[in-house]
């Protein structure tokens, strides 16, 4: 065999970098969108308050089964998260949905410096200082 | 038995593919829960996610997520009052947990009561940020993701909304779609997208297949007379003359005719056979073979009808090949797919690690010289490469060491490909000597074909197995009694399935035509390295039956200054399909690699086309000495220059069909050359003569055979064809009759530049163009060519004993504007 070892060509191929990115183009119907959005969004909000439904759950727990595993600090959490996928700064969360009369819980991965997690770790450093 | 074309060859989009830009991970993907359609969260080049876009534009609000997604199966509502309006749903996390809840913002999220509940309704966030859907809910597809799929305008998404409101089901493709009258949309240089790729040639294609159905299906003869004979392999053929079928129609081995029988001799019968002979040398009759011998009339002898049958399997292998492109991102490489669409911010890319082999060759084929090892290197280190081999260059060795190379390199099978099957024979059975181990793949049709290499061929290799003998059996049976009973054809057809799936599986290089290449029988296989030969003679929908089944690693050979792929639909050809993919890489900016030393014509005969068409670049393999006749006594002008023209002045004539031209005098010269060259022992195999028209070479055939002094059977073994059928191939001696002798209309065929390039480099040792000069001179090229050849004194008249210089004058060479 002449030839270099088979996979070298391969492993280049796979990597063909595409050294050009998504550009935003600027128009008038994009524009158009971004206003549109914003009035929708407002719009919507504004009619939740006129209206006042009633809340039909209004009553909401974590389920004992999800909070043993939700329980764990922010360290644990990244750790899980950083072992499943290296590359990938994430924590893991349960989602909390309705669908019905059902619970439901799904698990969901919240990236790293998301609010979210940023604020659960601060309120943990704040009871260790306790 | 029929070609069964595989429907998993024809992938669509899923039903829950992005509406606007077809991006379909499942994790990428929201259902619109009012109208049904799904979207993506990517914003392409706008400026909010397409979800966004549509449920801003189409004023819907509640959506669903996919039950393959990052959070399965989901409606999104509000868990405590299930309002489903996602403008105004949102998330609240647990105060210690690492929980979160779905909730709208008012009034739920708003409850006193959740503070008790150790819920932090303060750190409420909405499900839609920065115009897109939270990432942890429906992931954003990656750039790359993006940049593979549609590239879809705010404009577009405008238009597509205004469309949905009258058709809900309107595709994207509406959008473009032109009127049944309109002219078809040019083909252009770049293309935003595989989509956009598609819709401008599928309706090409489509043009063209429908111009040819029109054509074939409009050919039916009748009154035929019939002569039967049995094949070799026990088959019953038919043989009769069809009237001149001029023009456009030209019949082909293995294209199909349907005769019937509408005599009273025998019960109406119909019949469809594969051709086997086309109108030849040998005699104009056509010769086909029945695909079955059950029921032919053969006691019947007249009052048969031929039909053109149209087959639509090359078009819809284009079509689905096209399609692929499109909507598949593992036919081609990120890096191809870009560069064939002529993305100009992706860098050329090299492939900077691979180790070169030391040795630069192929076992039993000829050292590569110096341009030829530098193309071979180009061809290694890049992901696309384009090599251009002018005439003579040795590209079919340079080819098949590619080959040879890419094989040892990757370990895995390459693919290798070209328009014509003569174009395929010839490479196949060079890189068959390097040891690899070769199949090539036939169309069905074209299996009863003779050729070069039919040992290799995948039908003859199965014949051969040696450790499958229940199959063999089968087959011989089938061969001696023509059917076999429906059990075992079942089982026949099994083995053979297996067997071919193997052999393919264990083969080193496939070769097939491009169309062969949407063979159902390739369907499941990826070639991670592909070379089309001859490449410029495809058009761009042809080229990629091959691309699309995973390149990787793409070259294309070929030779722009050489002829282009034929289009015989006039609008499809305006519309530009009749420019190669080879032809547009070079506009885009791809400089191909080129072969330059040549080894085929007379260094004298080589000049005037490597000035014209290839800079000055080519240089000469070969020495007047190798490239001249010895022994052969012909009175050339300048004996060291084996080349003049001849000037007539005869006039051109409409043939018999109407359609062609014939010239009686330069026939008669051609003859009066032809017989000459016979007469000093050349062979007749050695000569070929090119004519542009199809009138001038039946009377030519004919002229020669009657008229020549010599025995008819040496004027038959003579090629007459047209400058067409004699690309990628070569003679001793041509003799070129240019027919059109008409003061007023323009050259027709020969003003095209690429078509005389092709016509001047076939001759290895002498060239000989019979024509009149007046009315050639007023082309650009021409005038040049003829100016080249007064320099020369070389442009002569006169008895062929007695040729003299001919003082002619003719306008001045303009600046030509290449
Ligand atoms: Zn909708
Ligand atoms: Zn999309
Ligand atoms: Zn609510």
């Amino acid at each position: 065999n002449t030839g270099p070892e088979s996979g070298e060509v391969k492993s280049e191929g796979e990597s063909q970098n595409i050294s050009f990115t998504l550009k935003q183009v600027h128009c008038q119907e994009d524009e158009d969108f971004m206003s549109e959005f914003d009035r929708m969004l407002a719009d919507n909000l504004l009619e939740r308050t006129r209206e006042t439904p009633r809340p039909a759950h209004s009553h909401i727990s974590v389920p004992v089964h999800v909070k043993s595993s939700a329980k764990k600090t922010y360290d644990q959490l990244v750790s899980e998260g950083v072992e499943e996928e290296p590359s990938k700064p994430v924590v893991n969360f349960i989602l909390l949905t309705r669908a019905g009369n059902k619970q439901q819980f799904t698990n969901v991965e919240m990236p790293v410096n998301s609010d979210l997690v940023m604020k659960l770790r601060t309120r943990e450093e704040a009871e260790k200082m306790e | 038995e029929e070609e069964e074309e595989g429907g998993f060859f024809l992938k669509e989009l899923p039903e829950y593919a992005c509406r606007y830009c077809g991006i379909h991970d499942p994790s990428t993907v929201v259902l619109c829960n009012i109208c049904c359609k799904w979207f993506c969260n990517g914003r392409g080049n706008t400026s909010g996610s397409h979800i966004i876009n549509h449920l801003v534009r189409a004023k819907h609000k509640e959506v669903s997520l996919h039950k393959d997604g990052l959070v399965r199966d989901t409606v999104l509502e509000c868990y405590s009052c299930a309002v489903k309006n996602v403008f105004v749903l949102g998330f609240i996390p647990a105060k210690a947990e690492s929980v979160v809840v779905l909730l709208c913002r008012q009034p739920c999220a708003a409850q006193s009561s959740l503070r008790d509940m150790n819920w932090d309704p303060e750190q409420w966030k909405p499900l839609i940020n920065d115009r897109a859907l939270l990432p942890w809910l429906v992931r954003i597809p990656t750039e790359a993701e993006q940049l593979r799929a549609r590239q879809i305008t705010a404009q577009q998404i405008n238009k597509l909304e205004e469309l949905w409101k009258e058709n809900s089901n309107a595709t994207f493709d509406d959008l473009q779609r032109p009127g049944v009258d309109e002219e078809p949309q040019q083909v252009c240089l770049r293309y935003e997208d595989g989509f956009q790729y598609q819709n401008i040639f599928g309706p090409l294609v489509k043009l063209e297949a429908d111009y040819d159905k029109k054509l074939k299906e409009s050919q039916t003869q009748d009154k035929i007379e019939v002569r039967w004979d049995v094949g070799l392999n026990k088959k019953i053929c038919a043989y009769f003359t069809l009237a001149k079928t001029d023009g456009d129609m030209r019949l082909m081995h293995g294209d199909e005719l349907r005769l019937r029988y509408l005599g009273d001799l025998h019960k109406p019968w119909s019949g469809v056979g594969h051709v086997i002979k086309i109108p030849d040398n040998f005699g104009e009759e056509v010769g086909i073979e029945l695909k079955t011998n059950v029921g032919v009339p053969t006691e019947c002898k007249d009052k048969f009808v031929v039909d053109f049958v149209w087959k639509s399997t090359s078009f819809d292998r284009m079509q689905a090949a096209l399609r692929k492109f499109a909507v598949d991102d593992s036919s081609v490489s990120p890096y191809i797919y870009h560069r064939l669409l002529g993305h100009v911010e992706v860098d050329e890319l090299i492939f900077r690690h691979i180790h070169l082999p030391k040795q630069l060759s192929a076992p039993n084929l000829p050292t590569l010289n110096n341009s030829q090892q530098y193309a071979l290197k180009h061809a290694l280190q890049r992901p696309l490469s384009l090599i251009q081999g002018p005439p003579g260059t040795g590209k079919t060795v340079t080819s098949a060491t590619i080959v040879y190379q890419l094989v040892k390199q990757t370990g895995g099978a390459v693919l290798v490909c070209a328009p014509s099957n003569t174009a395929v024979d010839q490479l196949t059975e060079k890189i068959h000597k390097t040891g690899l181990k070769v199949v090539r793949l036939c169309a069905k049709s074209r299996e009863a074909i003779d050729s070069p290499v039919s040992f290799l061929a995948l039908h003859n290799q199965i014949r051969n197995l040696e450790d499958n003998g229940e199959l063999q059996k089968l087959q011989q049976l089938k061969e001696e009694t023509g059917e076999l009973s429906s059990n075992d054809e079942k089982r026949y057809r099994m083995l053979k399935k297996q067997a071919e799936k193997s052999l393919l599986e264990a083969a080193d290089v496939i070769c097939c035509t491009c169309v062969g290449a949407g063979d159902p029988r390739l369907a499941r296989l990826k070639f991670h390295s592909i070379l089309i030969d001859e490449s410029m003679q495809a058009t761009e929908p042809e080229c990629m039956v091959p691309v699309v089944l995973g390149a990787k690693q793409l070259i294309l050979v070929g030779d722009h200054c050489q002829l282009g792929p034929v289009v015989m639909c006039k609008k499809a050809s305006r519309a530009g399909l009749s420019q190669s993919l080879f032809e547009r890489l070079v506009v885009l900016g791809i400089r191909p690699f080129r072969l330059t030393v040549q080894y085929r014509m007379h260094p004298q005969l080589a000049q005037f086309p490597s000035n014209f068409f290839y800079e000055g670049s080519l240089q000469n393999g070969v020495v007047d000495a190798d490239r001249t006749m010895k022994g052969v006594n012909f009175p050339w002008p300048q004996p060291d220059k084996p080349q003049f023209f001849y000037v007539t002045s005869g006039q051109e004539e409409i043939a018999g069909s109407g359609t062609s031209y014939l010239n009686r005098t330069e026939a008669s010269c051609v003859e009066k050359l032809v017989t000459r060259f016979l007469n000093s022992c050349v062979k007749p195999e050695q000569i070929g003569v090119i004519t542009p028209y199809e009138g001038q070479r039946a009377y030519l055939v004919q002229y020669m055979q009657y008229q020549g002094p010599l025995n008819q059977k040496l004027y038959q073994r003579i090629e007459v064809a047209s400058v067409d059928a004699f690309q990628g191939r070569e003679k001793d001696l041509i003799i070129m009759s240019c027919v059109r002798s008409n003061e007023h209309q323009g050259i027709g065929f020969l003003s095209d530049p690429r078509r005389l390039n092709v016509a001047l480099t076939r001759a290895r040792y002498g060239i000989i163009i019979v024509g009149n000069p007046k009315v050639l001179s007023k082309q650009g090229l021409w005038n040049h060519l003829l100016h080249h050849f007064k320099d020369k004194k070389v442009l002569v008249e006169g008895p062929l004993n007695n040729l003299k210089e001919s003082m002619m004058q003719f306008s001045k060479p303009k600046r030509l504007m290449n």
